[in-house]
């Protein structure tokens, strides 16, 4: 059987994806609490560091997630989900263009908490904005979590 | 090294200015998403040939049109983020860019509702696999 591209590691890929989406959906839950008590003025001195964790995180898994697509492609959605449970290839498309959607966000709250000062009051709207991104990122990954988990039950690479 | 840049400096400043920082992240995530949405033809991948190749080439095995979807979007994304930054980089050079806590909410509002509503763009797009007919039943998990 011909080998596609990544295949020969992608079990691994997919362990690396895996903890990347932990560490994102990890991140991403940190920092909405946080900021939601730096708002009410609870000082927050590693947010910058945390946005890029989660910019980080999301931008591995992400890539990640985009070098193994080609085996799930065939071996999975291609030789099984089509065919057999073809709700189940919605589901999976649903997953991967949502992750597509997310990544600027991820990357939008990294740059624009660079940018935020906590300590002007002035600055206080931007923190919400920060929450905003953050949040719809967090439901991708949650989303993406869920399905990704689920679509493993059903087979996987 | 950082000398070699022109206006580096300028666009430093710029960067750390949330409110141009909001305006170009929001800009680019609109563009993102609307040409996401609109998904321009772009090249796909043939996983098992390993070739890309425009839609529509003939005698060839799956096409995957993610890479060059997402592809697509990201250039037009960057290009629009970037392209802001220059003008307000610019436009900075006469007065900072400052935005009001209501201007702030209102382009937060937009870009959560331009992310939302490609979500729901995208369900919607892919519904039709939701009412497809199996053409295999799938394997009995009776051992």
């Amino acid at each position: 059987m011909q080998s596609l591209p990544f295949e020969p590691i992608s079990k691994i890929l997919l362990f690396l994806h895996l903890v990347a989406a932990v560490v994102a959906l990890g991140s991403s839950i940190h920092l909405m609490l946080r900021l939601s008590r730096a708002l009410r003025g609870a000082f927050f001195p590693q947010a910058r560091l945390h946005a890029a964790i989660l910019a980080a995180s999301y931008s591995v898994t992400f890539t990640l997630g985009g070098l193994i697509y080609p085996a799930f492609r065939i071996r999975v959605r291609h030789d099984y989900l089509d065919a057999a449970l073809p709700w189940a290839t919605g589901l999976f498309e649903i997953k991967e263009l949502g992750a597509s959607l997310a990544l600027f966000s991820a990357i939008g709250v990294w740059l624009l908490m660079r940018a935020v000062d906590f300590k002007q009051q002035e600055h206080r709207p931007y923190a919400v904005a920060c929450i905003a991104m953050t949040s719809y990122v967090f439901i991708v990954l949650a989303f993406n979590a869920w399905s990704g988990w689920y679509l493993g039950t059903l087979k996987s690479i | 090294m950082e000398w070699m840049v022109p206006g580096h400096i300028e666009v430093d400043l710029t960067m750390k200015n949330p409110a141009t920082v909001l305006l170009c992240v929001s800009i680019a995530i609109f563009v993102f998403c609307g040409s996401f949405l609109w998904n321009p033809p772009s090249p796909r991948f043939h996983p098992i040939e390993r070739v890309w190749r425009m839609p529509g080439a003939e005698g060839l095995g799956p096409a995957m049109g993610w890479y060059g979807r997402t592809g697509a979007a990201m250039l037009a994304g960057a290009g629009a983020g970037g392209a802001c930054l220059v003008l307000t980089t610019v436009a900075s050079r006469r007065k900072p860019i400052s935005l009001t806590p209501a201007v702030v909410y209102i382009i937060t509002a937009i870009a959560l509702a331009t992310l939302i509503g490609a979500s729901a763009g995208i369900v919607h797009e892919q519904r039709s696999w939701f009412y497809k007919t199996p053409l295999a039943p799938p394997p009995s998990h009776e051992y």
